[in-house]
């Protein structure tokens, strides 16, 4: 539910990546949205941090990342994450938004590519950059 | 077949080279766009990004390491049958970048039924050092949507 129209709204979530870990990590993000409401991303930004939260992105990068609004993965297929967090900003801006409607599931999924080389534990934190907007009918 | 209209899309390919690799070894990769007859895909960048053969960031000259010389990959587009743009450029440039992002000044336009390929050759006269595989990962950011007739 928003508290202004349109409401900037930045959904982080984290994922701890080690040798147990490897493979497909999927979290859930809650944008409480209310039924008249529509979440809206804009850019994505990747931080790769070791348990210090110091970046080793050097040492480790190869995930790809997929997200999930409602029924299906938009954009359509993984991608890939190395290349967001070793950029200057650590975002990448999408073309056009992907739109979240209300009761439509918002997921996060990170895969590790290079599995057998998985030390860490690595911290994945993918921040969605977007916002909450009221439907105008 | 979008969820939105127009709906993002990122297409990654991975193009892995390995040591001994000599100048003019390529490899392509099929992106499979799934868009229906009445939608079009538009590629308005190109990120890169080379990942080692344990999955960590190499740097743009780790691939030859020589006196510092610049690993050099060449990318080319197939869209439909043909390249756009129209000649290959410079990967290791992009990736010299901050951002590893070149943005085209204008899109690449993929139509129904229109096969899409990334295709990367390796461009140094020394072949790929010892030890020194290299993954290209080329990612497309595009969108998708439904042609207005």
């Amino acid at each position: 539910m928003v508290n202004q129209n349109p409401q900037p709204e930045v959904f982080e979530t984290n994922f701890t990546i080690d040798v147990s870990a490897v493979g497909s990590n999927t979290n859930t993000i809650y944008t409480h949205q209310g039924h008249n409401e529509q979440f809206m991303v804009y850019a994505i930004g990747v931080d790769i941090l070791n348990a210090n939260g110091i970046d080793s992105s050097g040492t480790y990068s190869d995930f790809d990342l997929t997200i999930n609004a409602g029924s299906n993965s938009v954009p359509s297929n993984p991608f890939d994450a190395g290349a967001i967090a070793k950029n200057t900003d650590g975002i990448v801006a999408l073309t056009c938004p992907i739109v979240v409607q209300f009761k439509q599931p918002l997921q996060v999924r990170i895969d590790t590519i290079t599995n057998s080389a998985v030390a860490g534990p690595y911290t994945v934190t993918v921040r969605l950059i977007g916002e909450t907007s009221i439907i105008n009918t | 077949m979008v969820s939105q209209n127009p709906q993002p899309e990122i297409y990654t390919t991975r193009h892995s080279f390995l040591a001994g690799d000599t100048q003019g070894t390529t490899i392509t990769q099929q992106i499979n766009t799934s868009q229906s007859w009445n939608e079009d895909v538009r590629v308005y960048g190109i990120m890169l990004h080379y990942v080692g053969a344990n999955g960590a960031t190499l740097a743009y000259t780790d691939p030859v390491d020589t006196g510092g010389a610049v690993a050099q990959f060449d990318i080319s587009i197939q869209a439909g049958p043909n390249s756009v743009p129209s000649t290959a450029f410079s990967a290791s440039q992009i990736y010299r970048k901050g951002d590893k992002t070149l943005a085209l000044s204008s899109p690449i336009l993929v139509l129904h039924r229109q096969p899409l390929q990334v295709t990367v050759t390796y461009d140094n006269a020394a072949p790929i050092n010892a030890g020194k595989d290299v993954t290209l990962v080329v990612t497309l950011l595009a969108e998708m949507y439904i042609q207005n007739t």
